[in-house]
């Protein structure tokens, strides 16, 4: 019983911690004036809901090229986290430990420094200002956190399944997508999201290697974060929230179907 | 499990279309020499083409201006198609010299706003491209050429590197139901600071407005005029301003958190005077006032007020990049820009003090700028231009930054 | 099939698992593979299976050379000891898995899949998930799903070691009744020496990498062909000893021997020892453990050398009394101390 008051409190605590702050932020979306010590704000305005969806900004496109420029980042990025971890988790070979401790050099470069740097190496490459660009400097920044989530589980699940596929019968192939993937499918799941998520708020790296030319929502939420107008920026903020949780549940909905569809087979 | 695999190849492939169709829509206009060409010949060039104008996205008003009342204007009289890209000028700068580093020859940044130390250090490295303006027939038209605003940016000669885009100019505001009084010089500042202690305070340099609010202060206490020759030698601008920092330490122990610290930028200042924890704002945009009362972030009763001996304006201004893939089209948009009819929408929409020369404009185009209803709390252009004091050499400004980090913060 | 190996040799990681083993296994015949953990015995169950790749030496089965053959053309199924059910398929999916990979068609093999679960004594559980089964129950979808696959050999690699003992019981008299119906060749790897000598028809005890007696499992018991394989069936005692011109001496003991001469353990079971009034071994009780069964009786000889006796009607002795043995012959080994195991 106390243990269950505790753990009730702890989750109290923690979903005030995040509910408190997005209930405020949805607040100062229509808020005109909100000065210090009033608990609600004084004055609400619809200027900022009206900018959202009338502005110049084209918050339909917006959302569409943001969304999908992050599906094909998480999507690439999955598949060549779960091949580096299969790679290195199943099998030793010669510098092994070499290419796990290099996907994490990204993570070890100040931001700014390695947008710069990559910036450089995109316009030699010619894909300065190109959408293939974007979406390399992205994976490059997704990947070492795809990798990882990639290579416990496939540590988790191994080749003990798939030893037992091949000797009833199954080719390397049809062993790894019938027996080994659908394990896999929880860490997928974790791995799409993440990369989702790190492409999806991508701002600096957009902006070097894209150039502007390439625009997410990221592009145009942090330049009103920085100019201080709290309320566009709450507004958007909100809508890069919902539309990022959004597309969460639709992939765990899509994921659950199939494999329910798959359990009656 | 095949439909997912479907779907994943079906956004790679999509994907790699999209990327080989990116690379083809710019229209080679380089072909016409520029320096030779004539403005019609630059016009019919820029037919039907794209131009990108790089600047900072943080100003939804502006944004909107942009993308709809210039944007649609250029597409009627010119048939351009503009594009404006969000993107702060640090990071303007540093893609070009990425791209120069490079080699690059053709970029995807045609149009920049810029101004100040950025224009300076842009010019210098040859990130800009030009001269140009005296191409443009508005030049002549509309702008005042011997204006030292139209011929030196922070005291850095232009030479037809950059064409005005608006004028700012430093202003402070208060609520007048909450602090009566406006100070008007700057023994009045430190009266007012004193009698509301702890509720004043200014952005920490080398914030944008934090730093003029500090040289408006030393033009008060020190003169201008002695600023616009002198070298950016750190022993030199220290002596020169010495009575400026005694004062500022003076102040300090009356300010929020009595000075040991500043707010980290503007931003955050304005956020503060918006909520009421602070009695007084300043600000580069001379109505914003008006633009606060008008969507409800300021009180009604907020008003606009500048020191008698005036204050810091500057303007900002066009360029052009050096490897603009449309130097052309950008220098059409530019022209258009400078018009009367834009420079009205600006002014009427955005609230910015326009740069065309009142002399200039047609008895018509006078009326209509003096039938634009500014709004509530501010000054009038007039009062304004009548206030208004040059802004220092750019080189002057980071000495400057630097001697208050030294001598002034916490002391 | 009948399975033949040829010095095969594996390593793992470079350090050398098996060392040159050969053994032939006739068709349908059933032979275990005997020895503690780490002899080798799983290794060879997967090299034959194509899993791991062998060093040298030539794996034949039906007579055809399998040694190159990936694992899943070779038609060698192994039911592991984790059994490695799929977990995201159910116990019906599991089973049909084979048969899927040999591309019968889906009504078919699920309606072989059912009939199979019936044979292992699952009928109507085909619907159930891997989490809703029992360890026993998970073992027998195991199996099935290893008879649905038709393997030319059926590798069965301590397939009971992670049941409990009743469930043991009857899982092994369910193999042996399958083996019985099917037919098919077996190898079963075991540590538990009652289970390979009640099952097969030869047992094959390994350790170190190499295979030390492979015989029917009387032979292998009651004459070990060196001291390591019968340490392995355990309840033993040596006693050193000298045979001349026929005849072995020892300190406590002497019997006929028809022996060169020379140094010899003469190797007693416990069951050799029999209570006998002026025996020739006097021995004295030194612990007493009653066990259901039997009595386990800890004697220990004059020279202080101990050995424990399992006996089914125990006397009523006491701890430190004295008792009066004698040998049976015909239970001892005797093994030349010269020329060592």
């Amino acid at each position: 019983m106390r243990k269950h008051r505790f753990l009730s409190f702890v989750l109290g605590v923690t979903a005030f911690a995040i509910l408190l702050p997005m209930a405020v932020m949805v607040l100062w979306s229509v808020t005109g004036r909100w000065s210090w010590p009033n608990l609600l704000p004084e004055s609400y305005t619809l200027r900022t809901v009206q900018e959202l969806l009338f502005g110049s900004a084209k918050l339909p496109q917006l959302l569409f090229s943001s969304i999908w420029l992050a599906a094909v980042v998480a999507v690439l990025a999955t598949i060549v986290g779960v091949m580096t971890a299969r790679a290195t988790e199943l099998y030793t070979f010669f510098g092994c430990s070499a290419v796990q401790a290099a996907g994490f050099l990204p993570l070890l470069v100040p931001g700014t420094v390695f947008a710069t740097g990559i910036q450089l190496t995109m316009i030699r490459a010619g894909l300065s200002d190109t959408l293939l660009g974007v979406v390399l400097v992205h994976l490059v920044v997704a990947l070492p956190y795809c990798v990882t989530i990639m290579a416990d589980v496939t540590a988790a699940v191994g080749v003990r399944h798939e030893e037992q596929a091949a000797v009833l019968g199954a080719s390397p192939l049809r062993a790894f997508f019938l027996v080994t993937l659908p394990q896999l499918l929880p860490g997928i799941l974790s791995s799409l999201s993440m990369g989702f998520v790190l492409s999806y708020s991508q701002y600096f790296t957009t902006l070097m290697v894209g150039g502007g030319r390439i625009k997410t929502l990221a592009l145009v939420l942090v330049p009103y974060i920085q100019s201080g107008d709290r309320a566009l920026s709450s507004v958007y903020a909100t809508v890069f929230v919902s539309s990022a949780l959004l597309v969460f549940f639709l992939l765990e909905w899509a994921i659950k179907r199939t494999e329910k569809r798959g359990e009656t087979q | 499990m095949k439909k997912l695999l479907a779907l994943m190849l079906a956004l790679v492939m999509s994907l790699s279309l999209a990327a080989c169709g990116a690379g083809d829509e710019e229209i080679a206009v380089d072909a016409l020499d520029l320096s030779t060409a004539s403005w019609e010949e630059i016009v019919e060039a820029a037919r039907g083409t794209t131009v990108t104008f790089y600047g900072w996205g943080g100003d939804e008003n502006r944004n909107n201006w942009l993308n709809t009342t210039v944007a649609d204007y250029v597409k009627e009289h010119y048939d351009i198609t503009l594009e404006v890209v969000g993107m702060n000028i640090d990071e303007i700068l540093a893609k070009l010299s990425g791209e120069k580093q490079m080699g690059a020859t053709s970029g995807s940044i045609d149009m920049i706003w810029i101004n100040g130390e950025n224009f300076y250090s842009a010019k210098e490295n040859g990130l800009l491209y030009g001269p140009f303006t005296e191409k443009l027939p508005n030049m002549e038209a509309y702008i005042d050429l011997d204006d030292p605003e139209t011929l030196n940016d922070f005291c850095m000669p232009i030479e037809g590197y950059e064409a005005p885009y608006a004028r700012a100019q430093m202003v402070m505001m208060s609520d007048s139901a909450v602090t009566p009084e406006a100070p008007a010089n700057a023994d009045e500042f430190m009266e007012y600071c004193k009698k509301y202690a702890g509720k004043v305070t200014y952005p920490a340099l080398p914030d944008f407005t934090g730093s003029a609010f500090v040289r408006n202060l030393i033009y008060e206490l020190c003169g201008w005029e002695q600023f616009q020759t002198m070298e950016a030698d750190y022993e030199t601008v220290k002596a020169a301003i010495a009575p400026a920092i005694e004062y500022l330490r003076a102040l300090n122990p009356y300010l929020w958190n009595e000075g040991k610290t500043f707010p980290d930028s503007s931003t955050t200042v304005d956020s503060m005077f918006a909520d009421g924890e602070l009695v007084m704002n300043m600000s580069y945009g001379p109505f914003s006032v008006a633009t606060g009362i008008a969507n409800g972030t300021y009180t009604d009763t907020t008003r606009t007020f500048v020191f008698d001996n005036g204050t810091i304006g500057n303007t900002n201004y066009m360029a052009i990049a050096f490897d603009s893939p449309n130097k052309a089209g950008a220098m059409v948009v530019i022209n258009a820009i400078l018009s009367g009819d834009i420079q009205l929408t600006q002014y009427e929409t955005l609230r910015e003090l326009p740069v065309v020369a009142t002399d200039k404009l047609s008895a018509e185009e006078k009326a209509a700028f003096d039938a634009v209803e500014i709004g509530e709390g501010v000054l009038t252009q007039a009062e304004l231009l009548a206030h208004r004091l040059p802004e220092m050499p750019a080189s002057l400004v980071p000495v400057i930054e630097e001697i208050w980090l030294n001598e002034v913060v916490g002391k | 099939m009948k399975l033949e190996i040829k010095d095969l040799s594996v390593s793992l990681q470079a350090q050398p698992i098996l060392r040159g083993v050969s053994l032939t296994v006739e068709e349908g015949e059933f032979v275990s593979l005997l020895g503690h953990s780490g002899c080798g015995k799983s290794t060879l169950l997967k090299t034959v299976a194509g899993i791991l790749p062998p060093d040298g030496g030539s794996i034949l089965l039906g007579g055809e050379e399998i040694t190159k053959l990936p694992a899943h053309r070779r038609g060698t199924v192994i039911v592991f000891q984790d059994m490695r059910l799929f977990p995201h398929m159910t116990a019906a999916e599991n089973v049909a898995f084979p048969l899927k990979m040999q591309g019968v068609s889906k009504a078919e093999r699920l309606r072989t899949a059912e009939e199979l679960l019936e044979k292992v004594q699952l009928p109507g559980l085909g619907q159930r998930r891997m989490s809703e089964l029992s360890g026993g129950q998970q073992q027998r979808v195991a199996l099935a799903r290893a008879l649905a696959a038709k393997p030319k050999l059926l590798l069965l690699d301590e397939p009971f070691s992670s049941l409990d003992e009743n469930l043991r019981e009857e899982m092994r008299s369910l193999v042996a009744q399958l083996h019985r119906e099917f037919g098919m060749t077996t190898v079963l790897v075991t540590h538990d020496r009652e289970e390979a000598l009640a099952m097969s028809h030869r047992v094959a005890v390994m350790s170190a990498g190499k295979i030390l007696q492979y015989d029917v499992p009387e032979e292998v018991y009651r004459h070990p062909a060196n001291r390591t394989v019968a340490d392995y069936f355990g309840d033993c005692c040596y006693l050193g000893g000298r045979v001349e011109n026929g005849r072995f001496v020892s300190e406590l003991f002497s019997c006929e021997a028809a022996l060169p001469d020379g140094r010899y353990d003469l190797m007693l079971r416990a069951g050799a020892i029999r209570t006998k009034q002026a025996g020739a071994l006097a021995l004295t009780v030194r612990q007493i453990q009653f066990r259901g069964v039997d009595t386990l009786v800890t004697l220990e000889a004059g020279n202080g050398q101990r050995w424990k006796c399992s006996l089914r009607d125990c006397p009523a002795w006491s701890v430190g009394e004295t008792i009066s043995c004698d040998v049976t012959l015909d239970e001892c080994v005797f093994f030349s101390q010269d020329n060592r195991n």
